[in-house]
């Protein structure tokens, strides 16, 4: 530190221009005294007194300069008058006695005013040196007191190397150490500083600036303990030493309280980042100051968009909303609002958000919660409630829900008007209070509570209502425990249908089916009647018929044999033709007779090898007529299920037809075989005979129709009649194709 | 040794004449006796009724018996014959014109020997008739 010995030049300096100065001063003041003496004495005229002005004059610059300069201004007041006041009045020295005392007088007041001056002066001076010691001393007692008992830590170090001069209790306290440990020793030995960067920052501060104020530093107390200080210090001097005036302001609890509050607004302020709702400070002049991420995404707008900005300048248009009027009141009148609000986004999208808008400190604060699917799912709730309501009350069923005590809850249209009432007239009441017939209303509420308190359903049971028309219905009930929408309370959802006129259809059908029965019974009764009157017909038929035609057959031959000489040979044709006729009825008889057989009786199913039965037809026929060479080919192994004796009729009639009318081709060929189509069998009888015209087809299968005539080939057409009904019976169809000369296919099938 | 004879019990004239000149030509007409019921035939078997007093071989060789009688059903008569002792083992042809399965089977069920069918066909019946006579008097040998 350099500045003392600076100073000791620079007052030495001041102390001689000091001197000059007064001096000077002192000159001047009487000059200046002598100059308005001039000027008064003009104005005045003379015998002003000649000394008048310096008396004040030496008396001042006694006061102020001192004896010196007050001596000094004497003399030269003194040498003024002498030199020039006197003479101007005409005389070159102090001539009178007046003027010889005054002068005297002034010179010996002059001196006594210097002297009193002076020792006025220097009696001040002492006073105040005086003064200034007791105050120091004052002051330093104030500052030894103040140092050792201030609460705030205090040391005194030799600048020069950090040794610790002097410490104060709080000190001691802060750091926890005794007096003893302390003084003598240096922040460094004891590594007070926590941080020797810090230290040599805060000693070049204090070299440089001579003083530092309020740096926080971070210490070590005597355990190890962390402390931060809010430091000051001042360069001082004791005893000379230049040393180093420290305060420690103990600030580890405040930085403590500070980092706890920081994080927990940290805290707090990520709380409120992460918020799912969103939050947004608008300030008092309409702009954003905070906006968290799910403001952000209910604003569809980022934080750097609207930071800073202004709420209207953002939302063009929005003045005219009810939702600025809001957040307006909030904003002005300070209380708190809320708002469900549907907001249209530029890009016309909707979005319905809850808002709730409070005043804070810095504006408003507003709490925004995006609600728009929950909009979206009350609407649809809401739709499908009123989907729910018209389809009920479309339903032609009864449909109620009861609650414990049997009052209606819920009614549908068509319950409430068989009951003669609207739905709501309904809700509410029990039906003891409009069902016609109380026993009715006990039965249902007697039900009603068996099913709440034994939890089970009942379902579809028949019950009784008398309508409000006085018409009995007839109701199939369906009754449920539920629990009531809303609350915890068992209840009961019930579902009737009005079958009366279902029970009237059963009825009826039962009647009918009743009726239905005998009189299938009846006929069935009939046709066994009739059956057995056919049954005892054919058996008439064929025992009582036959036995005529056997004694026109028998004794046309007995004539023809025993008086065959004695007859013509016109008598003998004539027999001829009995017997023929009566062989031709013969055989009608037959084939009515298989006819008719065909028809009857349940057909016994078996399995049947077709081919050997083909096989043992063909053969008989060429046993019996062994001069005709026919070429016959019956695939083997066809089989079917039918009924084994009318399907031999079939096939006899069949390969009969076959044979006869081969009768007339060189070179006769008969087949049996199958054709398969998908999972059918077609069993066909193929020859190469004389065939029929396609045009008359249609007659073929018909009784007694025949396509040939009777020389041509003899028979009698009712075969291909029984055959039809055979394979008919058997659920199959026949068909028959035929070429004129070159012959015909029959082909049927059994099922 | 007695002569045998056939029974034959049909009740329809025509026929009648029929078998007999059919008979009578393979020379059996002397040895058919005829009656036209079902009660004859029993009687005239069991030596009953009308035929108490019969004479004659005690039992034909063969009895020509139709189904359609009157009085007992020709199916009766088979029971009642194969029923009694004297007749149980009695050769019964059952000759019919009815061609119903079930008779057929009825007839051999109630014990005939033989079922033959009248054919319409003369011809054919007087061929039937002969073999039929040829067979039970010559060929087979009664019990």
């Amino acid at each position: 530190m350099n500045s003392s010995a600076d100073g000791e030049a620079k007052s030495q300096t001041h102390t001689c221009l000091g001197c000059f100065v007064t001096y000077a001063a002192a000159i001047a003041s009487a000059a200046a005294a002598f100059i308005i003496y001039q000027a008064l004495s003009h104005l005045v005229g003379p015998g002003l007194p000649p000394y008048i002005l310096f008396y004040p004059a030496v008396m001042l610059v006694a006061l102020l300069a001192g004896m010196g300069p007050g001596l000094l201004a004497t003399a030269v007041a003194e040498f003024t008058v002498i030199y020039w006041i006197l003479p101007m009045e005409g005389h070159l020295a102090p001539a009178r006695v007046v003027e010889i005392l005054g002068t005297v007088v002034f010179l010996g007041m002059g001196v006594f005013i210097s002297v009193v001056a002076e020792l006025y002066r220097r009696a001040r001076e002492r006073a105040a040196t005086y003064k200034q010691e007791i105050s120091l001393h004052e002051s330093e007692t104030r500052f030894s007191s103040v140092f050792h008992t201030d609460p705030i830590g205090m040391n005194i170090t030799r600048f020069a190397d950090g040794q610790y001069l002097d410490v104060n209790e709080s000190f001691l306290s802060l750091f926890g150490y005794m007096r003893e440990e302390i003084l003598h020793h240096t922040a460094t030995e004891l590594e007070t500083w926590a941080a020797p960067e810090e230290r040599n920052r805060f000693i070049r501060t204090l070299r440089d600036q001579g003083s530092v104020r309020s740096v926080e530093t971070r210490h070590r107390r005597k355990s190890g303990e962390i402390l931060i200080a809010l430091v000051s210090a001042e360069l001082i001097e004791v005893s000379g030493e230049r040393c180093i005036l420290t305060l420690l302001q103990d600030i580890t609890e405040r930085k403590r309280a500070e980092a706890m509050l920081r994080e927990s607004e940290e805290h707090f302020r990520d709380t409120l980042d992460n918020m799912m709702e969103g939050c947004q400070i608008l300030g008092f002049d309409w702009r954003y100051l905070y906006i968290n991420k799910a403001a952000e995404k209910h604003n569809r707008r980022s934080n750097e968009e609207l930071l800073t900005k202004k709420y209207l300048d953002m939302w063009p248009g929005i003045e005219t909303t009810e939702v600025f009027k809001v957040i307006q009141r909030c904003m002005e009148e300070r209380v708190t609002q809320r708002i469900e609000n549907e907001f249209v986004f530029p890009d016309g999208t909707v979005g319905w958000f809850e808002l709730s808008i409070q005043p804070v400190p810095q504006g408003v604060f507003i709490l925004s919660q995006d609600i728009t699917e929950r909009k979206r799912s009350e609407k649809a709730l809401s739709d499908s409630q009123r989907l729910l309501k018209v389809i009920l009350d479309l339903v032609p069923q009864f449909i109620f829900a009861k609650d414990r005590n049997s009052r209606h809850v819920l009614v549908n249209l068509a319950c409430a008007e068989a009951n003669g009432m609207k739905p709501d007239q309904m809700v509410g009441l029990r039906d003891l209070d409009f069902v016609r017939d109380q026993a009715q209303a006990k039965s249902f509420m007697s039900d009603d509570l068996e099913i709440i308190e034994s939890g089970k359903p009942k379902i579809r049971f028949e019950e009784r209502l008398t309508d409000a028309t006085g018409r009995t219905r007839i109701l199939q009930t369906t009754k449920i425990p539920f629990t009531l929408p809303g609350t915890a309370q068992t209840a009961l959802l019930g579902v009737s249908v009005d079958i009366t006129e279902l029970k009237l259809a059963e009825a009826e059908v039962q009647k009918l089916n009743a009726e239905l029965e005998r009189r299938v019974h009846e006929r069935t009764v009939q046709l066994e009647a009739a059956n057995k009157e056919l049954e005892a017909f054919a058996y008439a038929v064929s025992h009582d018929l036959r036995a005529p035609l056997r004694a026109l057959d028998g004794f046309s031959q007995a004539l023809s044999e025993d008086y065959g000489p004695k007859l013509s040979g016109e008598a003998h044709n004539f027999l001829d033709q009995i017997v023929l006729a009566s062989r031709h009825m013969g055989e009608l008889i037959d084939g009515l007779l298989t006819l008719s057989r065909s028809t009857r009786g349940e057909l016994q199913l078996e399995e049947v090898d077709l081919s050997a039965h083909a096989e043992a037809i063909l053969a008989e026929h060429a046993k019996a007529e062994p001069f005709r060479r026919v070429t016959w080919t019956v695939e083997p192994g066809l089989g079917a299920r039918c009924d084994s004796r009318l399907i031999e009729v079939v096939l006899t009639n069949l390969l009969d037809n076959a044979w006869k009318y081969t009768a007339g081709t060189p070179e006769p060929t008969i087949r049996f075989y199958a054709e398969h189509r998908g999972n059918e069998h077609i069993y066909c009888v193929a020859d190469n005979g004389a065939g029929f015209d396609m045009r008359h087809a249609d007659k073929l299968f018909q009784p007694f129709q025949r396509l040939h005539r009777q020389e041509e080939f003899p028979g009698i057409g009712i075969g291909l009649a029984t055959v039809q009904r055979i394979v008919h019976r058997h659920g199959g169809i026949i068909r028959a194709t035929g070429t004129p000369g070159k012959g015909a296919t029959f082909s049927f099938s059994l099922s | 040794m007695t002569a045998k004879t056939i029974l034959l019990v049909e009740d329809n004239p025509q026929d009648e004449m029929l078998t007999l000149r059919a008979l009578k030509k393979i020379n059996l007409a002397n040895q058919v006796d005829v009656v036209r019921d079902g009660q004859q035939a029993l009687d005239y078997l069991l030596r009953e009724g009308e035929f108490a007093g019969r004479s004659g071989p005690e039992l034909p060789a063969v009895v020509l018996l139709d189904i359609n009688l009157p009085r007992i059903s020709g199916l009766k008569v088979l029971e009642r014959l194969r029923a009694d002792s004297r007749t149980r083992l009695l050769p019964v042809v059952i000759l019919t014109s009815s061609d119903e399965e079930q008779d057929r089977f009825r007839g051999y069920l109630n014990g005939a020997n033989s079922f033959v069918r009248k054919p319409v066909d003369s011809s054919k019946f007087y061929e039937t008739v002969s073999r039929l006579g040829v067979y039970w008097l010559a060929v087979n040998d009664p019990p």
